[in-house]
């Protein structure tokens, strides 16, 4: 079974696209997350990250999102963007729970299942085994 | 106007250090922290450990890695690299647009393989296995296909198709980087970061910081293959040349393990400026650098 204490609710969706534009929508608190995940894919010792996507990229995203503070829970990226935010939770995909700062694995889970729903959306792309929150008991993550 | 320091850069000189590089620690050795594979050759084990994870609060089984490849020296890693891998009809890649890097995955063997001209542990990419790897590539090439913004365009091929298409990728890959240097920066804010500087600039050992290996970790230089690679790749080695390599793997294994217990930043210090200690690396072999090390952690 998947965790009983799993955030089923998305935290972090998709508003719009417009040619190479993409909105989205997340209360402060999921805002700071996404900040903080960048963050850490950008200085994690796991050697794997930076042969999917550069901690150059991964900070300049960074900085972008912590400037639109004032745009209340706007995230504004380029497509590009998105898929590089993307690459970082695929270049982690076998990191321990326990590595991502102090925040519990379900908060983890739900961020890096909003990234991918909203990449799917808004490139018509299937990824594959993407979904880390287990609702049935069916399958589960394992590591 | 081509760099003399970027041409020396082939296909061979980067396998090289990939398979002497920290893929070879991680990964070979068993030294990655994720439990599940702590302890672990990646390349012979065919499943990962199971383990109970504290912060989930579950138990996690076993999982299936991949048949075993039987590599367990650098020469070996190397040798499955150039023969085995990159001419497999298993095998298919990208380019990701955003490095430039050449992302692989072989099918056969569950193994990923990255040659990046700008990984932070400055030796050229790295090779793995997890038991994620398949979904890993195949979800990295979605993303890298949209990427539009990079410093070369997205291409992926199949050595299915063409047996020679992931051999091409890579040299083209060279071929890129000697013509246009200057985009393949370690950090675009920082000209003074480049690969020139980092990696080729060293001519001890290049591709490794001096920090990180002659002090911290073991440096993997011994040459040959172990037995049961030879065995399983029909290589005519004699049993002499098995037991030196075994006897040298075990030489190294110990000075790695004396210098990691002299981690603290003193002693770092301390070896890190008495020039003997830096430049002489084939001194530090033949006077035994562990007892060297050791003695110098004790008089302070």
């Amino acid at each position: 079974m998947g965790s009983p204490t799993a955030i089923l609710e998305p935290q972090i969706t998709l508003e719009s696209v417009s040619d190479d534009q993409v909105i989205l929508n997340a209360l402060p608190e999921w805002k700071k997350k996404l900040i903080d995940f960048l963050k850490y894919a950008a200085t994690t010792d796991d050697e794997d990250v930076d042969c999917f996507v550069t901690s150059e990229s991964l900070d300049t995203i960074r900085k972008k999102i912590i400037r639109q503070r004032n745009e209340g829970g706007h995230i504004r990226l380029s497509k590009s963007e998105l898929s590089r935010i993307l690459s970082a939770f695929v270049a982690l995909s076998s990191m321990n729970y326990g590595d991502f700062y102090d925040y519990p694995p379900d908060d983890y889970d739900r961020l890096h299942d909003d990234i991918c729903v909203i990449f799917e959306n808004v490139f018509g792309k299937k990824l594959s085994g993407s979904k880390r929150i287990k609702t049935s008991v069916s399958g589960e993550f394992y590591g | 106007m081509v760099d003399r320091t970027v041409s020396v850069l082939t296909l061979d000189y980067m396998v090289e250090h990939i398979a002497r590089g920290h893929a070879f620690e991680k990964h070979v050795q068993g030294y990655d922290p994720k439990p599940f594979m702590q302890g672990l050759n990646a390349f012979c084990e065919e499943n990962t450990n199971a383990y109970f994870d504290k912060k989930a609060q579950r138990d996690v089984p076993a999982q299936r890695l991949g048949d075993n490849l039987f590599v367990e020296t650098p020469d070996d890693l190397a040798d499955y690299i150039k023969n085995n891998f990159l001419k497999s009809p298993h095998t298919t890649g990208y380019v990701a647009p955003e490095n430039g890097g050449v992302n692989l995955y072989n099918s056969k063997d569950n193994v990923a393989l990255h040659f990046s001209w700008n990984n932070k542990q400055y030796d050229f990419g790295t090779i793995y296995r997890y038991p994620t790897t398949q979904q890993r590539f195949e979800n990295g090439l979605v993303a890298a296909s949209v990427d539009t913004d990079g410093v070369v365009p997205f291409k992926n091929f199949d050595n299915a198709k063409d047996s020679n298409a992931a051999i091409n990728a890579v040299e083209s890959m060279i071929s890129d980087i000697v013509a246009r240097p200057e985009i393949y920066l370690f950090n675009s804010n920082n000209p003074d970061s480049t690969v020139k500087n980092r990696v080729l600039g060293r001519e001890n050992r290049p591709g490794r910081d001096m920090k990180n290996d002659e002090v911290l970790y073991a440096s993997h230089n011994v040459n040959g293959h172990s037995r049961v690679y030879a065995e399983n790749n029909a290589m005519d080695i004699s049993s002499e040349e098995f037991d030196r390599v075994k006897h040298e793997m075990a030489q190294e294994i110990n000075i790695g393990r004396a210098k990691k217990s002299l981690r603290s930043s003193k002693t770092i210090e301390l070896i890190s400026t008495v020039p003997e200690f830096v430049f002489e690396h084939s001194t530090w072999r033949k006077a035994g650098i562990a007892l060297r090390a050791d003695s110098l952690a004790l008089s302070h």
